[in-house]
């Protein structure tokens, strides 16, 4: 039995008898003689670990301090979300895709209203298109907000972290204040949102708006020109653009890699078209380039909230004529937004009952986190430029194993 | 690029009804030649999702593709008896197939011919059943 | 160019270090919650009309209530069990009910020791009592802080504008101080909100005019 593949790769399944296991261990012997004194060794960086972002194993063959090969391991947080959606009605469904890529909720429950209305044929009015714009922008912010505050930890800079939890604190407030939860808010319904936004949220988010580019200069003072923050992040764990396409990863990854590719921008869905904002790109696609790449979008996403402030009508509906008890006439729909780490897609099948025949959801972080294993093989990393590169390709587990 | 001209360039392709987007369907043996022309010729060469779905007659694999120079969303599908459980694998085309080919697998028990390492990537290998098919009963509480 | 990433970032935590700090400290300090924050629920018996409506849209059947008909023939309610510790409190039930017999309650302190204290029957009124309990303790404290009471509970209370300058204590400008709503975060304080908010601002348009 042979640990090299066709490739030359090292190859280690998991033993499962003794038999096995004596047999990697026997197979590993020739190495014995040799004047090598270290063999590959797998090492679990395993499903509790603080720098994983969730419950995430990933099977590391090591040699020495160098990655040589990764497994990926998935599925601790699967709850079979697909499967529980068929027994629910159409509007119970909202609050577990709450709880898909928990740190935007709002973003996950637009994409299956779009789904959604797509199948029912129902208008979304204008004044409840530019509450899901708000409150979509600022969960995208949050959602960065926790991306580049793990990073900047699994470098071991707690400071920033806290810094970064602290203006999302001011974000929950103002959520909270629309829809009762900080977090897994129920805020969004099909046709629309519930209510417009109450009485002086307005003044609040401008007064949070107003704050903001203080936070963020702060953010780069201590974050970005940080020495050993480049040295880490530099030229480390690089996914060019074709290796994007072809493992399907699209979002922030696929700009960092140097392409422009938004959908707000390129296939405007909502309200979009009215904003005036920008998309940055990045130069190489290495892991400092996906940092960057998102810390740019939150300062786009407060151009786009202010914007929507001014431009949102005073009065008007906010929800389109759906009724109580709703029935999709029999079909099926894709929709597609831009989440905060990709392409978020729902795949909805009615049979033209109350309940939804088959729910399927596209996670964007499922495909990055499987570029992995490739990413080791082809380029020579050690165990802390492991840690970068998955910092930086985004995954939310709750995503990624629904 | 219009219904039309797909249906012409691609003669393997039935079309099929949808209001939404354009949707057309393929027999199983011809799937692997369709999509490589698809992604060759008419530039649909961005796979947004695979994905199966289990009708009370038979199952459909889904295949929802996209032109990345248009931004135009088409969708294939596939008809396959429930008796007959396996589909080509796209793992030669698209290398993102390789783990929605693997979960499709894991919970409806479809076998991709062709996939390199085709086994359960969300419920622990020793699970028995397949979740998502109909017949497996959902643990409700009341 | 050495050294100076690091010194920027120190120089931010010092600015940082001089600042008012932003974490509560509770339960000496108490959050400042707005109208609409849902963390347990409040549910009037004479308001109920057993209609049901509520146990259907839960998505986790958390509700279970019983009924029967009185000598009247009319539906009575007889036990309203919540399993909380199965609840998604995501306020489909709250949106559902057509009297507003279930709505929100601010109170979020319902943590306990045992699984069987999760199960919370509403129609005896003893979790109505917690939640009474968690808004006096609420009031009391914003009482002391914000006597002027604030909508929306933000951050900073709202200050009524300077008194115009004049040698005689002369009343502040009109609708400076809106003599209602304590900071008690329930149904009442939303009626008083957006009345107390219009005279506010205008005012204090006026009161940064006459400054100038």
């Amino acid at each position: 039995m042979s640990i090299y593949d066709k490739q030359g790769r090292y190859e280690t399944p998991e033993a499962q008898t003794l038999e096995e296991l004596q047999a990697q261990q026997e197979a590993l012997a020739h190495l014995e003689g040799n004047n090598d004194p270290s063999q590959p060794y797998v090492v679990n960086m395993g499903p509790q670990h603080p720098s994983t972002h969730g419950v995430f194993r990933a099977r590391l063959t090591m040699n020495g301090e160098k990655v040589v090969a990764c497994e990926n391991v998935c599925g601790y947080l699967h709850r079979g979300i697909e499967k529980l959606c068929e027994d629910k009605t159409w509007s119970q469904v909202i609050p577990y895709t709450d709880r898909l890529d928990y740190l935007s909720p709002i973003l996950n429950e637009w994409g299956y209203c779009m789904a959604v209305e797509e199948l029912l044929g129902v208008e979304v009015p204008e004044r409840g298109e530019y509450v899901r714009v708000i409150l979509g922008e600022l969960q995208r912010i949050c959602h960065h907000l926790v991306y580049l505050a793990s990073m900047a930890l699994d470098f071991n800079g707690y400071t920033a972290w806290m810094y970064m939890f602290r203006e999302r604190e001011k974000i929950f407030d103002i959520l909270e204040a629309y829809s009762g939860s900080r977090m897994n808010n129920n805020a969004l319904r099909i046709g629309g949102a519930p209510t417009p936004l109450p009485e002086g949220l307005e003044a609040k988010i401008i007064k949070w708006l107003d704050e903001f580019p203080e936070a963020m200069r702060d953010f780069e003072n201590v974050v970005n020109g940080n020495e050993i923050f480049i040295a880490r992040a530099k030229d480390v764990g690089i996914i060019d653009a074709e290796m994007c396409k072809n493992y399907g990863i699209y979002g922030a990854n696929l700009r960092a890699a140097g392409v422009k590719l938004d959908l707000r921008k390129d296939k405007p869905y909502s309200v979009y078209d009215r904003f005036d904002f920008e998309v940055p790109v990045g130069k190489q696609g290495d892991s400092l380039d996906r940092y960057l790449v998102r810390h740019e979008e939150m300062a786009e996403s407060a151009k786009i909230i202010r914007q929507a402030l001014e431009q949102m009508p005073k009065e008007g509906p906010t929800m389109g004529k759906v009724p109580k008890m709703i029935k999709v006439p029999a079909g099926s729909a894709y929709a597609q937004i831009e989440g905060g780490m990709g392409w978020l897609g729902y795949y909805v099948v009615s049979d033209g009952g109350m309940k939804p025949y088959r729910v399927r959801i596209h996670a964007p972080s499922m495909m990055s986190v499987f570029a992995l294993p490739d990413l080791v093989a082809e380029s020579d990393m050690f165990m802390q430029d492991f840690v970068a590169a998955l910092a930086s390709v985004d995954i939310v587990l709750g995503e990624v194993d629904r | 690029m219009l219904k039309e001209q797909i249906l012409n360039a691609i003669p393997s392709l039935s079309a099929v009804e949808d209001a939404h987007v354009s949707a057309f369907a393929v027999a199983r043996e011809d799937l692997v030649p369709a999509i490589m022309e698809l992604a060759n010729k008419c530039r649909y060469d961005a796979l947004l999702d695979l994905s199966v779905v289990e009708y009370p007659e038979d199952m459909v694999g889904v295949y929802n593709l996209m032109n990345l120079e248009d931004m135009d969303m088409i969708r294939v599908e596939v008809h396959f008896p429930k008796e007959d459980l396996w589909l080509p694998s796209l793992n030669d085309v698209f290398k993102a197939s390789y783990i929605l080919e693997r979960e499709m697998y894991d919970l409806f028990g479809v076998n991709y011919k062709g996939h390199p390492d085709l086994r359960r990537i969300f419920l622990p290998d020793d699970f028995v059943g397949h979740p998502l098919r109909k017949d497996y009963e959902n643990h409700i509480r009341h | 160019m050495f050294g100076s990433g690091l010194i920027k970032g120190l120089s931010v935590t010092g600015k940082h270090w001089f600042r008012r700090e932003f974490t509560e400290q509770w339960p000496e300090q108490r959050p400042d919650l707005p109208p609409a924050s849902q963390g347990f629920f409040d549910y009037d018996l004479s308001k109920c009309i057993g209609c049901g409506l509520c146990e259907r849209a839960c998505p986790n059947h958390v509700i279970k209530m019983t009924t029967e008909k009185n000598d009247e023939g009319k539906k009575v309610v007889t036990s309203y069990v919540m399993e909380v510790q199965y609840c998604l409190f995501c306020g489909m039930c709250v949106e559902a009910c057509p009297p507003k017999a279930l709505t929100n309650a601010n109170n979020f302190e319902i943590a306990c020791y045992h699984r069987e204290n999760t199960n919370f029957d509403f129609a005896t009124g003893e979790p109505q009592k917690l939640n009474e309990a968690f808004n006096k303790i609420q009031a009391d404290y914003w009482n002391k802080k914000r006597p002027e009471g604030n909508p929306i509970g933000m951050p900073e209370p709202v200050k009524p504008p300077r008194p115009a300058p004049k040698p005689k204590p002369a009343a502040p400008a009109e609708g400076a101080k809106p003599a209602t709503a304590p900071a008690k975060p329930a149904a009442p304080a939303e009626a008083a909100a957006p009345a107390a908010k219009a005279p506010e601002t205008a005012a204090d348009k006026e009161g940064k005019g006459a400054d100038e």
